[in-house]
């Protein structure tokens, strides 16, 4: 009965879609030579995380991550990029002890993680109801974490400004 | 029904990736990239925990991580970009005159 | 109750930085003028904390701890902040019209370190930790010769970020484990569940990042070449106040483990022993004295580590008198460096050479602060490191303490080399004379005089910093 498959399958090959989506992704970010290999990788691992969230249910963190992340942080990487390497440029060569140092130390590190997690006595919570709409989250932001979302602003307003008298001083100086 | 468990342990695999990035890659932006690979793994723990552990603040957390690397990207591509100017590369290997 | 009274000191670096921040919009302000008034403002900075030092209370709904324990490291900070601007009346090694700028900075690196100290819930740490970074990234590649130092602001920021990544990782894992984000109450339901891998790994996992700040042996990298790729007075900022704050958050959260922990004692004494080995053997070769600087400040986060790893009472008072000892020592010979450097080049050792002709009490100042470096009778340094090793004997880790005053007894050959340099050396070419105003013969005089009187009575202080390591919410 190959026509009738659940919901629940569906969903089922969808989260592995999502998860390969967010692998793969990874992968291509990370070891391509070309950078725009790179960004273009960062982008599809981006947006698996969201499919992620999305299948964690929470939708709302899922669009911050599609606006912020992919809409934001990835164009102005691109910007970066423009501005910066010409791409016909040679890339300088990669010193394999080097690389395999990196990747063992990096297995090791998530052969530790992996075992840590699985050894753990994760508690969930006694029930599994609560509130989770996007009000619940701004009446949070505004008590118990009040302070934290007046610091963050001070955090962007330093960064913004160190960004143009880092950024834009230099360019001052030769015009 | 997805655990917690296999949550955690993509969000294990995802920041080792990023991990292994920041060690290998000597293209600034590029390790930059690995970086935001790492805080995302970061943010996927969180929300499974939010959800498992019945926690709004794991969202808060989230929201606030993405904010941060919002501000980091301000930050890291500026410097980047200043470097870019005063020495024609982005590689970190050809900028180790202030060894030895 | 009139609770915002209790938020003050912040309130006060807010406004510090908001002047600065005004200023930087007036094209045509001095060099001169700014240093006066960030001087000014730096200062009544300090008397505020004195002022708030014996408050206590909770505001923002928890997330927010005024204790002994944070009025003392504010005071700490605010001073060391003080002590910064108030040598930076030659800021040679800066743009000048980045002046307001960096004043502007250094205030709000301040008051993201004063928060740091007082916070106890997880994401407030975080942010607070975050804002104070990301002021010193930008600080960095403020130096006047961006050319030859562009490298180091961005080694130290990738540096630092991957290091925040592996913080947030370890706090992520100690909220799964805790069902919380305050420190009051992980601190009631993580000694109960520290046998837990998790709950290990998330604590020493969260630990890197004040690691780094610290630059503490697997996160030492960035010191050497950001001490000597900054301009001198930001080294110094770095090298005394951040510390203060990262010693603090350690101190903290070292604390969550309510000392139940074999395996995080273990890792913390490894990472103690690397420390202070690697810093002080590698500081012996080094031939600019802010990178024999940045070594010994290695070595001295591993020092430091030993009275925190005794996990008592009593050694985390010795941490924090550890602490304040190493802001004054460090802070006296930083100061002598940039007077002596007042063009903002980097110092070699041997232009220290005839030090003691061309100006006799600068010369006392480096030497009065390299003994206490070195852990030498009279001085501070000495009872900083005797109170310490004491806390770590009497819980009998007798090898470390052994291993600990084999390293005092090997950095006293490097502080020597640049004693040896000032003192019995002939310059090679005529340096020319030392200019030194008034303030700064005081201040010599202020820290010669306090690093010698906290050596022989250090009692009051002592007691101050037990009194508030008893303030912790444990």
């Amino acid at each position: 009965m190959s026509f009738l498959i659940g919901t629940e399958a569906i969903a089922h090959v969808a989260f592995w879609i999502v998860v390969g989506l967010t692998f793969g992704g990874a992968v291509i970010a990370v070891f391509p030579r070309n950078i725009i290999y790179n960004v273009l990788g960062l982008v599809m691992a981006l947006s698996g995380v969201a499919g992620l969230y999305l299948y964690l249910g929470s939708f709302f963190i899922a669009l911050m991550q599609l606006l912020i992340y992919v809409g934001a942080i990835c164009i102005s990487i691109v910007f970066a990029i423009m501005l910066s390497r010409p791409l016909h440029l040679e890339v300088p060569k990669r010193s394999v002890p080097k690389v395999a140092m990196a990747a063992g130390a990096s297995a090791i590190f998530f052969a530790a993680v992996v075992g840590v997690i699985f050894k753990s006595n994760w508690v969930p919570a006694p029930e599994q109801s609560g509130d989770w709409s996007v009000v619940t989250i701004g009446h949070l932001l505004l008590t118990r974490y009040d302070l934290v979302f007046e610091v963050i602003s001070l955090v962007l307003l330093v960064a913004i400004i160190g960004a143009i008298v880092t950024a834009g001083y230099s360019r001052r100086f030769s015009s | 029904m997805v655990t917690l468990n296999s949550y955690l342990t993509l969000s294990a695999v995802l920041f080792s990736i990023g991990a292994v990035g920041v060690f290998t890659q000597r293209n600034a932006l590029i390790m930059y990239m690995c970086i935001e690979l790492m805080l995302n793994a970061v943010n996927l723990t969180f929300i499974a925990f939010s959800r498992y552990l019945n926690d709004l603040g794991g969202h808060v957390f989230v929201f606030m991580i993405m904010t941060v690397a919002a501000a980091e990207a301000a930050v890291g591509l500026a410097i980047i970009m200043a470097l870019f100017r005063n020495k024609e590369t982005v590689n970190v290997d050809e900028i180790n005159l202030s060894k030895g | 109750m009139m609770k915002w009274v209790l938020f003050i000191p912040e309130l006060y670096y807010v406004l510090f930085g908001l002047v600065f921040f005004i200023l930087s919009l007036s094209k045509n302000a001095s060099s001169k003028r700014l240093h006066g008034i960030a001087m000014t403002l730096a200062g009544v900075g300090v008397l505020v904390t004195v002022f708030c030092a014996r408050q206590t209370g909770m505001v923002f709904f928890d997330a927010y701890r005024v204790d002994l324990f944070s009025q003392t490291f504010k005071l700490l900070l605010s001073l060391g902040t003080f002590w910064v601007i108030s040598s930076c009346n030659e800021l040679k090694g800066i743009d000048e019209r980045q002046h307001p700028e960096f004043y502007f900075l250094i205030s709000i690196c301040t008051l993201g370190m004063m928060m740091l100290v007082s916070a106890v819930e997880l994401l407030t740490i975080y942010v607070a930790i975050e804002l104070s970074s990301y002021t010193l990234f930008l600080l960095v590649p403020m130096r006047r010769n961006a050319d030859v130092y562009a490298e180091t602001g961005i080694k130290y920021f990738m540096v630092g970020v991957t290091a925040s990544a592996f913080m947030i990782f370890g706090i992520s894992l100690i909220f799964g484990m805790a069902h919380t984000t305050y420190v009051t109450d992980i601190l009631r339901v993580l000694p109960g569940v520290i046998h837990e891998p998790a709950a290990i790994a998330g604590l020493v996992l969260a630990l890197c990042g004040f690691f780094f700040k610290q630059a503490l042996f697997p996160f030492h990298s960035w010191a050497p070449d950001v001490y000597q790729g900054a301009a001198n007075q930001v080294t110094t900022f770095i090298a005394t106040a951040s510390k203060m704050a990262a010693a603090a958050m350690v101190i903290r959260f070292v604390g969550f483990s309510g000392g139940e922990s074999e395996v995080l004692v273990n890792v913390l004494m490894t990472l103690s022993i690397l420390s202070m080995t690697f810093g002080n053997l590698v500081a012996i070769i080094q031939k600019d004295i802010k990178r024999l600087l940045a070594y010994s400040s290695i070595a001295h986060a591993g020092y430091m580590l030993v009275g925190i790893l005794s996990m008592s009472e009593r050694g985390f008072a010795s941490a924090i008198y550890y602490a304040l000892a190493y802001l004054v020592m460090n802070y006296a010979v930083f100061m002598v460096i940039m007077k002596i450097a007042d063009d903002g080049h980097n110092l070699q050792i041997k232009e220290l050479a005839g030090l003691h002709k061309r100006s006799p009490l600068l010369a006392m100042t480096l030497m009065m602060g390299l003994f206490g470096l070195a852990g030498i009778p009279p001085t501070v340094g000495f009872t900083g490191k005797f109170l310490v090793f004491a806390a770590a004997l009497e819980k009998g880790y007798l090898a470390l303490v052994v291993i600990g005053m084999v390293n005092a007894t090997i950095s006293l050959y490097y502080y020597l080399i640049v004693i040896k340099a000032a003192y019995l050396l002939e310059p090679v070419r005529p340096y020319p004379a030392i200019r030194i105003d008034a303030w700064t013969r005081s201040m010599s005089l202020a820290l010669v005089g306090l690093s010698v009187y906290l050596g022989i009575f250090p009692d009051k202080f002592v007691a101050l910093t037990e009194a508030a390591a008893r303030s912790l919410p444990y």
